[in-house]
């Protein structure tokens, strides 16, 4: 098969390729189609280019190695994310940050539906020169939490889930992050009049 | 909002080494743990055997078969 054919083929395909004739060119269609992302999403969480680099490595060598046992073939993208979030979270050792923060917050118990809408406001009218600049201000924490929320859409149980925390305090650290990125969007403003 | 999340660090290239790199972790990795797929497989096999009673290797250090005690 060459390249091009790769090309039309749709992840279930590739991966059956892979797994099931040990097309190892398949392996580099896969990288092609979700290096960049991972890549990306990787520095948006770690901040550094070259520790992005490392975490990418990973990500996409571990969903490679695991490929046999992703049940839903065309769901690669969705179960790559995940695999990005858990390594880079690992890395920053957030697991165990996050519910010292977590504790010192309070109790999430009377946490309901986010109805902040100001903050809302503000982030439909950021520029994205303004996020990159706010992301790198933010701790890694609230850039993990917004990446989930706002850049893959992810579910609060499956934010929940990868955080290994309840879905109320999920929530809360949702909030409290879009919180802190539009505190420090009102503090750059400021400093730019 | 999404899609303003989607652009962040787009501009960012992604290191051309980094495909070659998986690649070689992967062929290194493959092998390894074909390796150690080859010795469990043995480890089990001889096992599974020893433990029928069906052991059909050759006798090579048999009393019979030794020209010395001639």
């Amino acid at each position: 098969m060459n390249p091009a054919d790769f090309q039309k083929l749709s992840d279930n395909d590739v991966i059956t390729l892979i797994i099931e004739k040990g097309e190892k060119q398949a392996l580099g269609i896969l990288y092609d189609r979700y290096a960049a992302a991972i890549f990306r999403k990787c520095l948006a969480m770690c901040g550094n280019a070259e520790q992005a680099k490392d975490l990418a490595h990973d990500v996409i060598l571990k969903s490679f190695m695991s490929l046999s046992s992703l049940k839903n073939r065309d769901a690669y993208k969705f179960w790559v994310n995940r695999i990005a979030y858990n390594i880079c979270i690992d890395y920053l050792n957030l697991k165990k940050k996050m519910k010292i923060d977590f504790l010192e917050e309070g109790s999430p118990e009377n946490v309901t539906e986010d109805n902040s809408t100001r903050e809302e406001k503000v982030l439909k009218e950021m520029q994205l020169e303004q996020l990159e600049i706010l992301f790198q201000e933010l701790s890694e924490q609230d850039r993990v939490i917004l990446l989930m929320q706002y850049q893959d859409a992810m579910r609060i149980e499956d934010i929940a889930e990868i955080l290994q925390i309840g879905k109320s305090a999920a929530k809360m650290r949702i909030k409290r992050a879009k919180e802190r990125l539009v505190k420090l969007y009102d503090e750059l403003a400021t400093n730019q009049l | 909002m999404n899609k303003l999340f989607e652009k962040l660090h787009e501009k960012e290239e992604l290191p051309v080494s980094l495909k070659s790199e998986v690649m070689q972790s992967y062929d290194m990795v493959k092998l390894i743990t074909d390796i150690s797929d080859l010795f469990t497989n043995k480890f089990f096999k001889s096992t599974a055997v020893f433990l029928s009673g069906e052991d059909t290797s050759e006798k090579t250090d048999s009393i019979e078969n030794d020209d010395d005690t001639k």
